[in-house]
């Protein structure tokens, strides 16, 4: 969902807030159409590593956790 | 698709509304405006009324880790060891907590965006669905177990199980629909502060004052000694020290509440604050059912509302009464803050509203999800047969087992300078940091090693 803008009446503020007080007291990335694009973190051979280990890790982990959830099936019975 | 990027409404018609500002915009910026003449007034109690406008999300993370499993665990650890060697450690896993929670404060301060939003962000589609996935699949697991906590405390008064988790249910949808983020934290928080009752039913248990200082300072006693039982006991509360969907609650909570890198050092005493007050309750707690131990009282199969009863005869009626108000409060609690965790990780991966100053209108994805997690969590404590025993012996595994991945994406941003800042972690934040780490996921691997081989351990 790309939350596109609404077509219709917009929403009125009862409290008749400005657009530009509210620019003024939020930082720009704190406006939610403000927020800019990040990118990708470029990682360190560290961190590569260290993610190919959790990747390994989340398979021993749906593993681990489908055992569990059998052992428990049957401790339940 | 970009980092999250939702689009505010188109404007029609003279200006109250510009293109780029949205509701969500102006409610965030009513609460920012307070912050904002309170930093630079000059009227007197100015910094306590600052103070009090900053806090929440801590503290709101901190209590909801006290919820109704593991006011249960500590009081089942006041029924087995007394008072003793669980009083101090109590107060270190908190600690490792406060180590873990705050970096997830400065995140949100210098980012502007929640954890599974970095995550998507920085590593990628991949490990940003994953995260969400895992944390809402476990969330909802966790949620059954909190409306159990719910169903059991309010059946000491004799409240019936579907009125209770109907009402548990209600509560939770009731305090999102004032969309509106400053007044669902502050109600919230009202609900928390109930987490303290444990303190008079501790009071009335009448503690000896010696033994506490004693635990405090030697640790000790440790009844039955190291064995098997022990060892797994703390592996489990080490593991269980900080769960995922707190990593992404508070990052989440404090980017909604509109914290800057201006208030990180608020954000800081906050989350301690909430530490020491969940270690307080928790305190309370073992001390509350201590004497269940010194009367050799089996507590091994008692749940929410027979500890109620068993302590009746040491604690009094009043006592029992805020005992079972207290496991109440603990299960609606963290069902209000874990279902918003996972509300706010699918806003932030998908693209979509991740705030409760969204409007129904555009935000209804993210109050869709969140009354989604709640209702089916309560629907499964409701039906008849429903596996409950199966999905109470496997959620502590998931969250343990799921605790390394989230941990170890903390600690890669909270180091990434390009988005960091100053703010990275500097050397000393990183020696503590990555040791909890380690202690953390060591332990949490080895209570969930040994929960689903225990034949591992030596009996």
């Amino acid at each position: 969902m790309t939350g596109a803008p609404e077509k219709g009446r917009p929403e009125r503020d009862r409290s008749g807030i400005s657009p530009i007080w509210v620019r003024e007291v939020l930082e720009p990335d704190q406006l939610v159409g403000g927020k800019h694009g990040l990118g990708r973190q470029v990682l360190s051979r560290r961190a590569v590593l260290l993610l190919w280990g959790l990747r390994f890790y989340v398979l021993l982990m749906v593993i681990l956790v489908a055992v569990q959830a059998w052992n428990a099936f049957h401790a339940a019975k | 698709m970009d980092s999250g990027h939702q689009e505010p409404f188109g404007a029609e018609g003279p200006g109250l509304i510009s293109p780029d500002v949205t509701p969500e915009d102006m409610k965030r910026a009513s609460d920012r405006r307070r912050v904002r003449d309170h930093r630079e007034g000059h009227r007197r109690g100015r910094s306590l009324w600052l103070l009090w406008l900053l806090i929440g999300p801590g503290i709101l993370v901190m209590l909801g880790e006290n919820d109704g499993p593991s006011m249960i665990s500590y009081a089942q650890t006041g029924a087995s060891y007394g008072v003793g060697f669980f009083l101090p450690f109590i107060v270190l896993t908190f600690a490792m907590a406060y180590v873990v929670q705050e970096m997830t404060v400065r995140l949100g301060a210098a980012t502007k965006r929640g954890h599974a939003e970095l995550i998507y962000a920085r590593f990628g589609r991949f490990w940003g669905f994953f995260a969400m996935a895992d944390l809402v699949f476990g969330n909802l697991l966790t949620l059954v177990t909190e409306f159990i906590a719910v169903r059991a405390g309010l059946g000491f008064f004799g409240v019936p199980p579907a009125l209770a988790v109907l009402g548990a249910f209600l509560v939770v949808v009731g305090v999102v629909l004032t969309r509106r983020y400053w007044t669902w934290e502050r109600i919230t928080l009202c609900f928390a502060a109930f987490n303290l009752v444990f303190v008079p039913v501790a009071i009335l248990s009448h503690p000896v004052s010696s033994q506490v200082v004693r635990a405090f300072l030697t640790w000790g006693p440790l009844p039955g000694g190291v064995n098997a039982g022990f060892i797994l006991l703390v592996m489990s509360n080490i593991g269980a020290t900080v769960t995922p969907w707190m990593l992404f609650f508070q990052q989440s909570a404090v980017v909604d509440k509109g914290l800057t890198t201006a208030d990180i050092g608020h954000g800081r005493f906050d989350t301690a604050l909430g530490a020491v007050l969940a270690a307080v309750a928790a305190i309370a707690t073992l001390l509350a059912t201590a004497p269940l131990f010194a009367h050799h009282v089996s507590a091994s199969n008692f749940e929410g509302a027979a500890f109620a009863q068993g302590l009746t005869p040491y604690v009094g009626r009043v006592g029992a009464t805020l005992f079972a108000i207290g496991i109440v409060e603990a299960g609606l609690v963290a069902a209000i803050t874990i279902s918003s965790s996972s509300a706010y990780a699918f806003g932030e991966v998908t693209g979509s509203a991740r705030s409760l100053n969204s409007t129904l209108r555009e935000g209804w994805p993210f109050y869709a999800v969140l009354a989604a997690a709640a209702g089916i969590a309560a629907a499964l404590v409701l039906i008849p047969n429903a596996p409950l025993v199966f999905i109470v012996l496997i959620v502590n595994v998931i969250a343990v087992l799921a605790m390394p991945p989230a941990i170890v994406f903390l600690l890669l941003l909270v180091n990434d300078r390009e988005i960091m800042g100053e703010h990275a972690n500097g050397r000393l934040e990183n020696v503590l940091g990555i040791s909890v780490t380690i202690l953390l996921v060591l332990a949490g691997l080895v209570y969930g090693v040994t929960t689903i081989f225990p034949h591992v351990l030596p009996s």
